[in-house]
Parts: structure tokens; C-alpha cells; sequence
């Protein structure tokens, strides 16, 4: 092997060494899926809450619970995670897997969150888990939903 | 020193000066294309597990029925019998060598030929029956075919007649030479098989006692629990046992192939007693969020894996203070000069480089796992297999295809085909398995699981895509690497015409500071096996003591 070959091999090993190696940590503080939106959307939600006059104790009680329930899976800032927005939720129409559309309305989103598995959002994975809530909780989170425009 | 002429197909018919004779060879070489095969088995799941991450399913790669039968293959060939065959062929070979006479027992060096081919295929049927699809780890209460252990049972024993072997060998060579030092090379193999004599009792154990007997219906349940700390027993000694062949190449023929001569037969013997006497007390650093076991225990087994840390450090002196003397002597000048005039374009001390320099990281990410805290980030992410394949997946694997460009000459008397093809190997093999490891390493960090088919995973994190295509473009190289190296062995078997030149198994002459300097308790083999027993006594009984009462409650499950 010729030396000038040979120092370009070890040249290229040093750099994917060097370079690849030292960027491994993750440097980027880009909201990572899960935890980071959740302050953001807290921030965020509250101040809408707010404007939103009557139903705004209704749409707190709404937030703590997407914050202690929902939040690994939605986010409130428009960008798909593990499941879907909720910005824009309300009243939008939705594109099932079955290839059927839905308006999403109360009916919809209550069906959503007792039998997650009965219409699935076109795009994502079935795996939403079954949450008892009653209907006061709905109530609340839609009206948190509401207040997300 | 033995001079052994290999210049044709028919060297070793009939005695060969009396050391080296036919009905020895074909087992040792045979074993070795036991290797080989496991190699291309293992490496072509391989590939498809690389390929997985980027859309391509394993059911259509291998007409598999899961991710997860393609990775149990992957990890019994690769992580048993790929590394167990090659330990047994290169340590028989260097046992004639060093003591410069036949092994013992040609009966139980063809026994562990047959016991690993048996192994072997067995082995492989009932993977790919899908019945045993449950890694190489086989945690319970997962249960498999009884045949899978059986199968296991086999390639234990197959090392257990080399071991058996070894120091039968001893023993009538100590017998003829009552006051003579261990030749250095013996004395590595020595230690290595004693030490994995000793590992291997966890695993059968767990196996004989506990699995088997559940597996045939004998008993209706069992303790996983107990099951993995019988496993763990094995299973970081083991990789000791992967590694030290190669190390044992590194010491005892890298000097010699590029030139030079080892630093110290002392410090080597120090080394290698190192590692018979703490291989083995380390094993609940694999357990480290295990229920059930005291974390006082676990600490102790802590502090143990970084003594254990300390022969690799000497080794990393000794190798390359015999590598810069080698360089020097070939004019190599000035701080880094000797680097580059090592004899690079010998592929069999290329490859070998080029896993020592790979290895570093492997040992920088091993230390990681090691540390109880930080291992708690790191435990069941893909960091872990990219952390192994920088290790046993390079260091080891690709010592082992650097050892087979001399091993495979020598034993068929045939030239090595296309030494260039066979340089570019290693190179590839090195370039991609850090990008591979780069993507799993990083994956892992963003909490990507090990053993999952994350092509198929329900959702994705950020910072998983690069990884997923760091990982799939490293392990189709690694796998083109893989592909290079079966066409040099076969084209050498096959295609080669010229004899080879290589006559001499290449180990090297007395190092810098000889045996005379080096103290003789080193060679009490046995005081210092009863040392190791009683460490180990030190660090699992009470382990042991504070696990039970077992609770035989779980039956057994196929999951797959
Ligand atoms: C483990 C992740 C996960 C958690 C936790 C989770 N969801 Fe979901 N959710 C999903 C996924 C995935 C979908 C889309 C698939 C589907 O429609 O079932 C979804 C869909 C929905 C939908 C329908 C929206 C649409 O665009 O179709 C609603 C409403 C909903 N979730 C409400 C909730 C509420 C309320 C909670 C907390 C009480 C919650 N989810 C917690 C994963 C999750
Ligand atoms: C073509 C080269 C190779 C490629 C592309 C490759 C790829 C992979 C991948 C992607 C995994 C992780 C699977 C998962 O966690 O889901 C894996 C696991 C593994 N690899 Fe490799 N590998 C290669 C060669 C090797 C070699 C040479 C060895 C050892 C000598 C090895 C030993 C292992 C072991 C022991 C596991 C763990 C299996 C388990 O978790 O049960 N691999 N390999
Ligand atoms: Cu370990």
C-alpha cells in the first residue's frame, strides 16, 4: 500500500472518529417529543385560557389533566408526536385509517377518549390507551381543546 | 523453534516432525471453517437487521417469520459458535506450538470438532424452525425447543474437550520438563481455557440443573431470576473469553508480524493471570437494575469490572510498545513516523491495527456500561450493541479475520488470494462498523431500545432517523466487508494455485525482558486457580445467599 493511500485511510478513520464521535450527545435543545412541549403548551394554553371568559376555570381543569395524562402523546403547538395536535382539533375534519372522514365534534373526541381504537386517525398508530374519564373531565379537556386555536 | 514446511494441500499427511501430525490438523482446521460458517450465517442476519431499520422487514429478507428469529440466529452464531470455534482452532494450534509436541489427546481434539459441528447444526435447525427464538441470552421463562439447549450443551462441551485437552497437554509436558518456566504462548491458552473453565460452570448450571429439566416437562416452573444470575456468572467472563484469542494474536504474533519483539514475558504472564483470577467476579454488572440482588454486592462486582479494566490497559502498553519498535526498526522517525511504517499492507496486520484502533473506543464505551449510574441510561438502549460491535464485533471479529489470512494459508498450503481485495476487508469492516455503532450509540442516547425491530416500532423519536441510517449504511458495509473476506478464504481454498509462503506459525522469539525476569509464582497454575475459586466464592455467594429462597413459580412462555 502506498503511503499516500495509506494516509488518506487513517485520515478518513481520524475524521469518523473525531467528528463523528464528539457530536453523539445530543447537542440540538429542539423540544424532543415527549417532555420539553409540555411547559411550552402550559405557558402557551394559559394565556388563551384566559381570553376565553367563562370557560376558562373548565379549560384548566382541562390542561392539568393533559398535562399529568395526555402530554407524552399530544402536543398543543400544532406539531404531530406520538398521536396527533390538538391545535386546530375542534371542528376540523379528520381522515380515518378506514379511509373515511370525520368532523371532529364532542361526540368524536369523547368516543376518541373511551374507545381510542374504534376510529383510528389516519397516519398513526393504534396504540392510544383507554382512559375512564368522566364526563365532566371531557368536558374540561374539550374545553382546554377549545382554547388552543 | 519448530520449522513446519506448509507448502502443500498435503502437508500434514502422516507426522511432521512429530509435533505437528495429520489426524491433529483436520480437526483444528476444520473447526476453523466452522467459523466461517457461522460467520456468513450469523453476518447475513446481520444485514438484514441493519436493513430493518431503513423499511426492508426480515420476513421478507430471510423468508424469516420474525425480526426476532433472524436476531436469535445472529446472536447464537456470531456470539457462540463463531467465537467459541475459533478459540478452540487457534488455541490447539498455539498449545502444539508452545510446547512443542502433539496435543495429549487427538480423540478429544476430534471430539471438539464433532461436539461443535453437532452443536452447530443442531442448533441452526431449530432456529430456523422458529423454535427457539428466543436469543442468545435465552432468558426464562421464555422456553424453547429442549433441543436449543441441548444444542448449547454441545457447544460448551466442545470447549470444555479443548480445555480438558489443554491441560492434559500440560501436564505431560510439565511431566518431561519438571523445572522449566510454561512457554509463554502455552501459558496464554492455559489461562484463557482455565479461565473460561471456571466461567462456564454458571451456564451449565443454569442449563443442566434449572432449564433443561423445565424445558422437557420434568419440572412445571421456574425462577428467571435465579436462571440470569446463573447466566451473568458466564456471561461477562465470556467475553473475556471472545477476546483473549485475540489478544492472545496480539501479543504472541503481532510483534513477530510487524518485526519486533514483545515489551515483557512477565508482564504478559501478569496479564493473563489478571484475567483467570477477575473475569469472573464481575458478573452483576450486567444485573445492575435487577431485582432481588443487594446493591452492596453489586458495588463490589462494580469496583471488581475496573480492576478487571486494568490487564486491557497493560495490554494497550505492551502492544504498542512492540508496535513502535517494530515501526522504528523499519524507519520509522520522529513522534508518529513509526505509525505509518508498520507494515500496512499486510492484510493480516492491517485488519489486526485496525481492530486494536477500534477497539479503544470500544473499551472508552465499555467503561460506560460498567459505571452503575450512567449504565442506568445507557441499560437495554441500542448504545449496547453499538458499544459490542466496537468490541467483540471488531476487536475480536476483526482479529480473527486478520488471524485467518496467515491460519488459513498455513493450514492448506495454499497462497493467499488477492491480499488486496483481502486489505480493503479491513478497511471496510473498520469504516463501517463506526458508522454503524455512531448511528446505535446515538440512538441509544435518544432512548432507542436494543432488541426491537425499530422499523416496525409503534413511533419514533426524534434523532432516530439518523441513526437508523447511520446504523443500516455501517452494517450493509461491514456486510459488503464480510462479503470480501469469504471470497479471499475461498478463492485461497479454492481458486489459489501457488503454495503459500507462510511455513511458520508466527509467534514471536523470546521478548525484551525474557522469562528470567518474570516471577515464577505466575506459573502455580493451580495455586492460582484456587485463588480464582475462592474470589468467586467471595463475590457470588453472598449474592446467592441473598437471593434465596428461589421461588419456582414461573411457567414457561413462547412469545414469539
Ligand atoms: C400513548 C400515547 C397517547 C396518550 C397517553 C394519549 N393519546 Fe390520544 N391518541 C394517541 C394516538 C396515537 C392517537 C391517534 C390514533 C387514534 O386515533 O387512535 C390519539 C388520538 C386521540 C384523539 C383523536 C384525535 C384525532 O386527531 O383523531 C383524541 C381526542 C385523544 N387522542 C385524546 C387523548 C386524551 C384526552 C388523552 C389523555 C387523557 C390522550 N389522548 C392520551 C396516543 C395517545
Ligand atoms: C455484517 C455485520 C453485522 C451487522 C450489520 C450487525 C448488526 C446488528 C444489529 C443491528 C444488532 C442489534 C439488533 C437489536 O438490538 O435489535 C446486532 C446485535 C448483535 N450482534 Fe451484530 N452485526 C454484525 C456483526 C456482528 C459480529 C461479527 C458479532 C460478533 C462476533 C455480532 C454480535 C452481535 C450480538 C451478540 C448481538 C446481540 C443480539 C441480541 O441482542 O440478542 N454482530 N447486530
Ligand atoms: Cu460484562
Amino acid at each position: 500500500m502506498s503511503r499516500t493511500t495509506l494516509f488518506v485511510l487513517l485520515g478518513i478513520f481520524a475524521v469518523v472518529l473525531i467528528f463523528g464521535y464528539t457530536a453523539v450527545i445530543p447537542t440540538n435543545n429542539e423540544p424532543r417529543a415527549v417532555p420539553t412541549n409540555t411547559p411550552g403548551a402550559a405557558a402557551g394554553g394559559g394565556d388563551e385560557a384566559g381570553e376565553g371568559g367563562d370557560s376558562s376555570g373548565a379549560a384548566a381543569a382541562g390542561q392539568s389533566i393533559y398535562d399529568a395524562q395526555c402530554a407524552a402523546c399530544h402536543t398543543t403547538d400544532g406539531s404531530d408526536s406520538i398521536g396527533p395536535t390538538w391545535q386546530g382539533l375542534i371542528g376540523s375534519e379528520i381522515a380515518l385509517a378506514d379511509g373515511s372522514t370525520v368532523v371532529a365534534d364532542e361526540e368524536y373526541i369523547t368516543e376518541s377518549i373511551r374507545q381510542p381504537a374504534a376510529k383510528v386517525h389516519d397516519g398513526f398508530q393504534p396504540i392510544m390507551p383507554v382512559f375512564e374519564l368522566n364526563d365532566d373531565d371531557i368536558a374540561s379537556l374539550i374545553a382546554f381543546m377549545q382554547s388552543l386555536e | 523453534m519448530s520449522s513446519i514446511a506448509a507448502t502443500q494441500e498435503t502437508t500434514f499427511e502422516g507426522a511432521q516432525d512429530g509435533v505437528f501430525v495429520a489426524e491433529q490438523m483436520w480437526p483444528i482446521r476444520y473447526q476453523l471453517y466452522l467459523v466461517f460458517v457461522a460467520l456468513a450465517v450469523g453476518g447475513w442476519m446481520g444485514l438484514g437487521q441493519a436493513l430493518e431499520r431503513v423499511g426492508v422487514s426480515m420476513e421478507s429478507f430471510a423468508g424469516l417469520e420474525s425480526y426476532y428469529q433472524g436476531l436469535s440466529i445472529h446472536g447464537v452464531t456470531l456470539a457462540l459458535v463463531f467465537t467459541f470455534s475459533f478459540a478452540n482452532s487457534l488455541c490447539s494450534l498455539l498449545t502444539i506450538r508452545g510446547f512443542g509436541r502433539p496435543m495429549a489427546s487427538t480423540m478429544l481434539l476430534q471430539g471438539s470438532f464433532w461436539t461443535m459441528l453437532a452443536g452447530l447444526v443442531l442448533g441452526a435447525i431449530i432456529l430456523l424452525m422458529n423454535q427457539a427464538t428466543v436469543l442468545f441470552t435465552f432468558y426464562t421463562p421464555m422456553e424453547a425447543n429442549p433441543l436449543f439447549y441441548l444444542a448449547a450443551v454441545f457447544l460448551v462441551v466442545s470447549t470444555w474437550l479443548t480445555l480438558a485437552n489443554i491441560i492434559w497437554t500440560y501436564r505431560q509436558w510439565r511431566a518431561d520438563n519438571p523445572d522449566e518456566r510454561i512457554p509463554l504462548v502455552a501459558f496464554t491458552t492455559l489461562t484463557t481455557y482455565i479461565m473460561w473453565g471456571l466461567a462456564s460452570i454458571g451456564i451449565a448450571v443454569e442449563v443442566v440443573f434449572f432449564v433443561l429439566p423445565w424445558s422437557l416437562g420434568i419440572w412445571d416452573n421456574t425462577d428467571p431470576q435465579l436462571n440470569r444470575i446463573f447466566f451473568w456468572f458466564t456471561g461477562h467472563a465470556i467475553v473475556y473469553f471472545w477476546l483473549l484469542p485475540a489478544y492472545i494474536s496480539w501479543y504472541m504474533c503481532m510483534p513477530k508480524q510487524v518485526g519486533a519483539r514483545l515489551f515483557s514475558d512477565g508482564l504478559t504472564r501478569m496479564t493473563f493471570v489478571l484475567f483467570l483470577l477477575f473475569s469472573i467476579p464481575t458478573g452483576l454488572h450486567h444485573q445492575y437494575t435487577d431485582p432481588g440482588i443487594s446493591a452492596t454486592m453489586k458495588s463490589i462486582h462494580l469496583v471488581l469490572t475496573f480492576v478487571i479494566f486494568f490487564p486491557s490497559l497493560i495490554t494497550a502498553f505492551s502492544i504498542m510498545a512492540a508496535l513502535e519498535s517494530g515501526g522504528r526498526a523499519r524507519g520509522g522517525k520522529g513522534l508518529f513516523g513509526w505509525i505509518f511504517a508498520l507494515p500496512w499492507g499486510n492484510p493480516s496486520v492491517s485488519a489486526q491495527l485496525l481492530a486494536m484502533l477500534v477497539f479503544t473506543l470500544g473499551g472508552a464505551t465499555g467503561l460506560i456500561n460498567a459505571s452503575m449510574t450512567v449504565n442506568l441510561v445507557v441499560h437495554n438502549t441500542a448504545f449496547i450493541p453499538g458499544h459490542f460491535h466496537l468490541t467483540v464485533g471488531t476487536a475480536v471479529a476483526l482479529t480473527i479475520m486478520g488471524v485467518s489470512y496467515w491460519f488459513v494459508p498455513f493450514m492448506s498450503g495454499k497462497k493467499l488470494f488477492q491480499p488486496k481485495l483481502a486489505l480493503a476487508q479491513g478497511w471496510l469492516w473498520a469504516l463501517g462498523v463506526l458508522t454503524f455503532s455512531r448511528g446505535q450509540i446515538s440512538g441509544g442516547l435518544e432512548a432507542m431500545p436494543r432488541r426491537t425491530a425499530i422499523g416496525e416500532a409503534a413511533y419514533e423519536l426524534p434523532g432516530w432517523e439518523l441513526s437508523n441510517w447511520l446504523t443500516a449504511i455501517g452494517g450493509v458495509t461491514m456486510a459488503v466487508s464480510g462479503a470480501l473476506f469469504f471470497l479471499v478464504i475461498v478463492g485461497t481454498l479454492f481458486l489459489s494455485k501457488e503454495p503459500t509462503e507462510i511455513t511458520e506459525i508466527p509467534v514471536g522469539d523470546e521478548p525484551v525482558h525474557g522469562p528470567k525476569e518474570s516471577w515464577a509464582f505466575f506459573d502455580r497454575i493451580g495455586q492460582l486457580t484456587v485463588i480464582a475459586v475462592v474470589l468467586i466464592i467471595f463475590a457470588y455467594l453472598p449474592t446467592l445467599i441473598s437471593y434465596l429462597p428461589a421461588t419456582f413459580e414461573s411457567p414457561g412462555v413462547k412469545v414469539w
